[in-house]
C-alpha cells in the first residue's frame, strides 16, 4: 500500500518556503518585473552585430545602467533585449535609433518598449485584481461543480499552492513578472485545476473499484495530460522568437510542473484523508 | 465507418461550423494585429478624465493628424481606465506617430510679451512650402479678422517688437515684422497673412511639414502625456508570424507524439489532429466575423486552447478504455462532467482578463474562450461520436478476427 501521508512533507515544505519567499520579495519590493510593470525602457534587438558588447555600449551611450540578455530558438541565439530604468523621450530615441545603425544595425530589426511608472503601476494593479478575480470565480465554479466543501476546498487549495509557487519559482530563477507572465499565471489558475478535477471525480465519484485502481488511472490519464501540454509548450518556448511567446510558455511549463506534485500527493491525500473520515 | 460518422448529428454540425469557418476566412479574411504586421502602440496619459464626446474629439484629431501627416490608414484608439488611452497606429514607428500625437498641438503668437492669437483663431492654412527670400521652410495661414485686429493692437503698443511663435510652449520662430508691414500695420491696415517659419534644410521642411499637419487638426482639447509605447517593424512582424506559426504547428506535432507514445495507435491520434486542427479553424472563422485582429498574445491562445483540447480528448478516450463495465452512456457522462467542469474553470479564469483588457493581451483571452467554448460544445462532442464508431469498428475488426 502506497503512503501518501509520508509524501506530503514535499508540497507542504514548497508551500511553506514559497509563501516566505513570496512574501519576503513582495513586502522587500524585490520582485523582478519587466518594464511593462515596472517602467523603463526594454530594446530588443533581432540581430547579432559581431564583437559589441552592447551591454557596454549602451550603457555608456544612454546613461543608464542596463541589462542585456539573450533571445534563442531553435537555431541558435537570434538577438538581445536590452533592459534598464529610464525612460527616453523622442529625441533621445531618435539618437538611440541613430547610435544603434553606426554599430550596424538595421532599423527594423529594432523593437523599442517603454513605459512610464504611472502606467506601469495602473497595469500592474489591474493584472493583480484580474488574478484575483479569476481565482475567485474558479473557486466559485468548483464549489459549484463539487458540491461538498472538503474535496472543493482540497482543488481549490492546489491552485492556489500552484500560483505561489510558481511565482517563487520566478522570483528564484530570476523570470521577470511581466504582462504576459500575469497572463500565463491567469491561464494557469484555469487550467491547472484540470488535473484535480479528473482526481476528484474519478475518486469521488466511481464507487466501483479501490482507491488504488482508481487513483492510479487518474494518475495515467492525468499525466498523459500534462506530457501533451508541457511538451506542445516547451517547444513553443523554444521554437518561437517573440518574447510574449515565451514569457508566456516558461510560467505555464513552470506551472504544470508544480501542479503534478500539488495534485497528485496533496490534492490526492486530502481526499483520501476525507472518504477515509466518510466511511 | 465514415458513412456511419457522417450520419451522426454531431458530426455533421462540425462539419456545418469547419465549412462556415472557411467561408468566413476566405471571404472576410483575417485581420492581424500591429506585432504581427508591424505598427505602434503608444500609451497616453491625459490630464484628467475625458467625457465621451471629449474622447471622440481627441480620436478624430489624433486620426487626421496621422492620416494627414503620414498617411496612416489604420488607427485605433482604445479608452483604457478614464484618463489613460492606447492608439493603435499600423505601419509607422512610435518615434514618427509620437511626433504628430504627443503634443496638444496649441499654436500661441506674442509681439513681443503681448499675447495677439493662438491656433484657434486660423481660418485657413496653406501648405507648407520654401520661401526662397528668407531662405526657410514656412506654413503660411491666415487669422480671423479679430485675431487680426490684435495682433495690430500688440505690435504698436511693443513698438514693433519681435514676434514669436509656439508652439505648445516651445518656440518655433521668432522674427522682427518688415518694414513695409510696420508701415501697413502703423496706417492702420490690417494683416491677415502670416508664415511660420522653421528654419532651412531637411529639418526645416520636416517641421513645417509636422506643423502643418498639426494645425490643420486643430489643437486637442487637453493636454496629453505620451507614458508609454511600443513598435515592430513590418519585417520583425512577420518573423514572429513566421515563427509562431511554426512553432504552434510543431507544438501541436509535439502533443500527438506524445499521445501516440502513450496509446500507441495511430488510430487514436488522428481524430486528435482532426478536431485539433478543426478548432483552429473555427478560432479563425470566429475572429474574422467579429472582425478580431489576431496578434501574438492571440496564437499563444490559439495554442493554449488547442491544448485543453487534447486534454478533454484524453479524458474521453481513457473514460472509454478504462471504465469497461460501463455503458457508453454512462462513460460520456463521466467524461463529460470533468470536461465541462474544466470548461468552466477556464472560463473562470479568462473573463477577468477579457473584461480587464490588460493592455495588449485581451487577444489572448478572446482566442482562448472561442476556442474552449467551441471545443465544449462542438468539437468534442463530434469527437467522442468518432472515436465511438472507431472503437465499436475496431472491436468487430477483433471479433471477425478471432473467429
Amino acid at each position: 500500500m502506497f503512503d501518501l501521508k509520508k509524501l506530503m512533507v514535499l508540497p507542504v515544505l514548497i508551500l511553506a518556503v514559497s509563501l516566505v519567499v513570496v512574501g519576503v520579495n513582495a513586502k522587500a519590493n524585490t520582485i523582478p518585473m519587466g518594464v511593462d510593470l515596472k517602467g523603463g525602457t526594454l530594446i530588443t534587438v533581432y540581430s547579432v552585430p559581431k564583437g559589441i558588447d552592447l551591454e557596454a555600449s549602451l550603457g555608456e551611450k544612454l546613461g543608464y545602467k542596463v541589462q542585456a540578455d539573450t533571445i534563442s530558438d531553435l537555431s541558435g541565439v537570434v538577438g538581445y533585449t536590452i533592459q534598464m530604468d529610464g525612460f527616453l523621450d523622442i529625441e533621445k530615441k531618435e539618437e538611440l535609433q541613430v547610435f544603434l545603425s553606426s554599430l550596424g544595425i538595421p532599423e527594423d530589426k529594432i523593437s523599442i518598449r517603454d513605459a512610464q511608472p504611472s502606467i506601469s503601476a495602473q497595469l500592474l494593479k489591474d493584472g493583480i485584481k484580474a488574478v484575483l478575480f479569476a481565482f475567485l470565480f474558479m473557486a466559485v465554479v468548483i464549489f459549484l461543480r463539487f458540491k461538498t466543501l472538503v474535496p472543493s476546498f482540497a482543488v481549490v487549495l492546489s491552485a492556489f499552492s500552484d500560483i505561489v509557487t510558481t511565482v517563487a519559482v520566478m522570483i528564484l530563477l530570476g523570470i521577470k513578472l511581466t504582462s504576459g507572465s500575469l497572463v500565463a499565471l491567469l491561464l494557469l489558475i484555469g487550467y491547472s485545476v484540470d488535473t484535480d478535477i479528473l482526481l476528484t471525480t474519478r475518486l469521488l465519484m466511481r464507487k466501483a473499484r479501490s482507491f488504488q485502481d482508481r487513483f492510479y488511472g487518474a494518475v495515467k490519464t492525468g499525466l498523459t495530460m500534462s506530457a501533451t501540454t508541457l511538451a506542445a509548450i516547451a517547444i513553443l518556448y523554444l521554437a518561437s522568437t517573440s518574447i510574449v511567446l515565451k514569457e508566456i510558455a516558461v510560467v505555464i511549463i513552470i506551472g504544470l510542473l508544480i501542479d503534478m506534485i500539488n495534485t497528485w500527493i496533496q490534492n490526492a491525500w486530502i481526499l483520501q484523508r476525507y472518504m477515509e473520515g466518510r466511511k | 465507418m465514415i458513412e456511419k460518422m457522417l450520419e451522426e448529428r454531431r458530426v455533421q454540425l462540425l462539419i456545418a461550423c469547419i465549412v462556415i469557418s472557411i467561408v468566413l476566412i476566405t471571404v472576410r479574411g483575417i485581420s492581424t494585429g500591429l506585432d504581427l504586421q508591424g505598427g505602434s502602440l503608444i500609451q497616453i496619459q491625459t490630464e484628467r478624465a475625458l467625457t465621451q464626446q471629449e474622447m471622440q474629439d481627441v480620436v478624430d484629431i489624433m486620426d487626421e493628424r496621422l492620416r494627414g501627416g503620414l498617411k496612416v490608414r489604420d488607427v485605433k484608439l482604445k479608452p483604457w481606465g478614464d484618463e489613460y488611452m492606447l492608439v493603435y497606429i499600423a505601419g509607422v514607428d512610435a518615434i514618427e506617430a509620437g511626433k504628430l500625437i504627443g503634443k496638444p498641438g496649441r499654436l500661441v503668437v506674442t509681439v513681443g510679451n503681448v499675447t495677439a492669437f493662438t491656433g484657434d483663431e486660423l481660418v485657413r492654412i496653406d501648405p507648407s512650402g520654401y520661401e526662397a527670400r528668407g531662405g526657410s521652410w514656412g506654413v503660411p495661414f491666415t487669422i480671423s479678422s479679430a485675431a487680426a485686429e490684435r495682433f495690430r493692437n500688440a505690435a504698436i503698443e511693443t513698438n514693433f517688437a519681435l514676434v514669436y511663435m509656439y508652439m505648445d510652449d516651445v518656440e518655433v520662430n521668432s522674427a522682427p515684422l518688415s518694414p513695409t508691414l510696420q508701415q501697413e500695420l502703423a496706417a492702420g491696415q490690417v494683416v491677415k497673412s502670416l508664415i511660420l517659419e522653421t528654419g532651412g534644410g531637411e529639418h526645416g521642411r520636416e517641421e513645417a511639414r509636422r506643423i502643418e499637419v498639426i494645425l490643420r487638426s486643430g489643437a486637442l482639447p487637453i493636454k496629453v502625456n505620451i507614458v508609454g509605447s511600443y513598435d515592430i517593424s513590418a519585417a520583425l512582424g512577420e518573423g514572429f508570424a513566421n515563427a509562431a506559426i511554426l512553432a504552434g504547428v510543431l507544438a501541436f506535432a509535439g502533443a500527438a507524439a506524445v499521445v501516440y507514445i502513450r496509446y500507441r495507435k495511430p488510430e487514436f491520434v488522428l481524430p486528435i489532429l482532426i478536431t485539433g486542427s478543426s478548432e483552429i479553424l473555427i478560432i479563425l472563422g470566429v475572429a474574422s466575423l467579429i472582425r478580431w485582429d489576431i496578434d501574438l498574445p492571440a496564437i499563444a491562445g490559439i495554442i493554449a486552447a488547442v491544448g485543453t483540447g487534447v486534454d478533454n480528448q484524453i479524458v474521453i478516450l481513457d473514460e472509454i478504455l478504462m471504465e469497461k463495465e460501463k455503458s457508453m452512456r454512462a462513460k460520456m457522462k463521466g467524461a463529460f462532467f470533468i470536461v465541462i467542469g474544466s470548461w468552466m474553470t477556464l472560463m473562470a479564469a479568462m473573463v477577468p482578463l477579457f473584461i480587464v483588457g490588460f493592455g495588449m493581451l485581451q487577444g489572448f483571452a478572446v482566442t482562448t474562450i472561442i476556442g474552449a467554448t467551441a471545443g465544449v460544445f462542438i468539437t468534442r462532442p463530434a469527437y467522442a461520436k468518432i472515436i465511438q464508431q472507431m472503437l465499436a469498428q475496431g472491436s468487430r475488426h477483433d471479433e471477425h478476427q478471432t473467429k
